[in-house]
């Protein structure tokens, strides 16, 4: 596409770089943590069809998301940064090139020689040299990358939950045992089996209390003491638990793990295709700016009830 | 958007013309099968981001609109459209991309060094001429003009790229 187009693909590439200035712009008047990360993730992601979701059942949306936006944003802010092998081949293209001149203009008098042949055409490529080192300026990140990323990420995070887990799981069996001897031994008596499940959401609850000082964690133990299902239970002592980790973690840039079939066209032209796409992004980073904004100056304390989720479409 | 556009157009244009006086002004004087095939491909490029940007308004008029009960409507006929010129433009483009590849392999392997090409017809019609000896000063000129041309052009763009994408280095630094 873009061997046929240059003027698509310059067009495309001076885009990608004043949406970046914009989005920074923008984002510098915002007083918030998570500002750079923002930023950079807008930036970054200007070939991958965004959209904002307020689906909270993506595990980005658990706010143990630290580790989440970490992994992301680590993967995010690898460039096509110089190295010695793309230096090389740039001066070896530009070397190549004078020489054709100085071919062209030595050449002059002989009208067999096709001289300027090469003089003309070298001069119509010269445009790639160019996009190759504009392209290496601006940072991008194609759909596919964003997808491993996240499945990375996901992984990391998935793993982390559980060890946390696995040691609140723990402090609550300890916790059990110890008010199961004491009850034992006051009452004498067997304990039926649901109060038994009582006793033990209880504890639940309040070992994840304890440990975190957050009010809010007895969420999910209604769940818990109905549900036998073991992978249910698994979720709700997993959000209960992570929840109590961190409440006020920011919600905004958590792309979901799947590019949809609507847009395979698009995605082939993944490259340079963000000029199809230049209105949506925009009215996309206004949306995103003005809720990071909502949050930065408080307006919705503690959790919010549609957080924004960015996701691909 | 509009700065883009005209920045992507000195770029194309700058190269594209340079490459094309090299070729016009090359004795023969006038236009040829090569600089011909210059003049189209920088014409299909630009044809090409322009049907482009027509596809892209259209793709956000499409959007915004309501979805209607009719069946023909704004918004589904502006969709249409704007896929359809997505499809096009991307047919072109690959059309555009392999002729010029073709061309350029033609000039390389000489397959226009034939009368035809080398005394301008296209240009020049019946009047066309066949160079035997010349003297190359005034193609000197020429010569030099287009590269300067050519380097202008590519100053300018990365000039402006560079100015546009240089950013604090804390939106790049790791965390």
């Amino acid at each position: 596409m873009s061997v046929g187009s240059p003027a698509l693909a310059a067009y495309s590439l001076i885009l990608t770089a004043l949406n970046a200035r914009l989005v920074y712009r923008r984002a510098q008047r915002i007083e918030h943590e998570s500002k750079n990360d923002v930023t950079r993730a807008l930036i970054s992601l200007q070939q991958t069809p965004l959209e904002l979701t307020k689906d909270d059942r993506l595990l980005a949306f658990i706010p143990i998301n630290d580790q989440w936006r970490l992994e992301i944003v680590e993967r995010l802010n690898r460039r096509y940064a110089w190295t010695v092998a793309t230096g090389t081949t740039i001066a070896w293209v530009i070397v190549a090139f004078v020489f054709t001149l100085i071919d062209s203009f030595i050449s002059l008098h002989d009208p067999i020689d096709d001289a300027p042949a090469g003089h003309a055409v070298g001069t119509l490529w010269l445009w790639l040299l160019c996009l190759v080192i504009g392209w290496l300026w601006v940072p991008t990140f194609t759909c596919g990358e964003l997808g491993s990323a996240i499945r990375h990420a996901n992984q990391k995070t998935v793993k982390k939950a559980a060890k946390r887990i696995r040691l609140i799981k723990q402090k609550a069996n300890k916790a059990y045992n110890s008010a199961m001897t004491k009850i034992t031994v006051v009452n004498k008596f067997p304990i039926p089996r649901r109060s038994r499940r009582h006793a033990v959401d209880h504890i639940h609850g309040a070992g994840a209390e304890s440990q975190h000082g957050h009010g809010r964690s007895v969420r999910g133990d209604n769940n818990t003491a109905n549900s036998a299902a073991g992978s249910s239970r698994f979720a709700a002592i997993c959000s209960t638990a992570v929840q109590s980790v961190r409440p006020e973690m920011d919600r905004l840039l958590i792309p979901k793990d799947k590019c949809s079939p609507l847009n395979r066209d698009e995605l082939r032209l993944s490259a340079t295709f963000n000029y199809s796409r230049i209105m949506r992004y925009l009215v996309l980073v206004d949306d995103v700016l003005r809720a990071l904004n909502r949050l930065a100056s408080g307006r919705e304390v503690g959790l919010p009830r549609n957080p924004l989720i960015l996701e691909i479409v | 958007m509009f700065s883009a556009t005209v920045f992507a157009l000195v770029l194309q244009c700058g190269i594209t013309a340079a490459a094309i006086i090299i070729m016009v002004f090359t004795p023969t004087v006038g236009v040829g099968c090569r600089s011909l095939g210059y003049v189209l491909y920088g014409g299909i490029a630009i044809l090409i981001l322009f049907l482009t940007i027509v596809s892209t308004i259209l793709a956000r008029i499409s959007e915004t609109r309501i979805s209607p009960s009719t069946t023909w409507s704004i918004k589904g006929f502006t969709g249409l459209v704007a896929v359809a010129l997505r499809r096009f433009c991307l047919l072109l483009a690959f059309v555009n991309a392999t002729g010029t590849i073709v061309l350029s392999c033609l000039h390389f392997s000489r397959t226009l060094d034939t009368c035809y090409c080398n005394s301008s017809v296209i240009g020049n019609g019946s009047d066309s001429y066949i160079i035997i000896s010349f003297d190359g000063q005034a193609m000197r000129t020429y010569r030099i003009r287009a590269t300067g041309l050519a380097a202008a052009c590519i100053g300018i763009y990365m000039t402006f790229l560079w100015f546009i994408t240089t950013l604090p280095k804390e939106i790049y630094q790791l965390v």
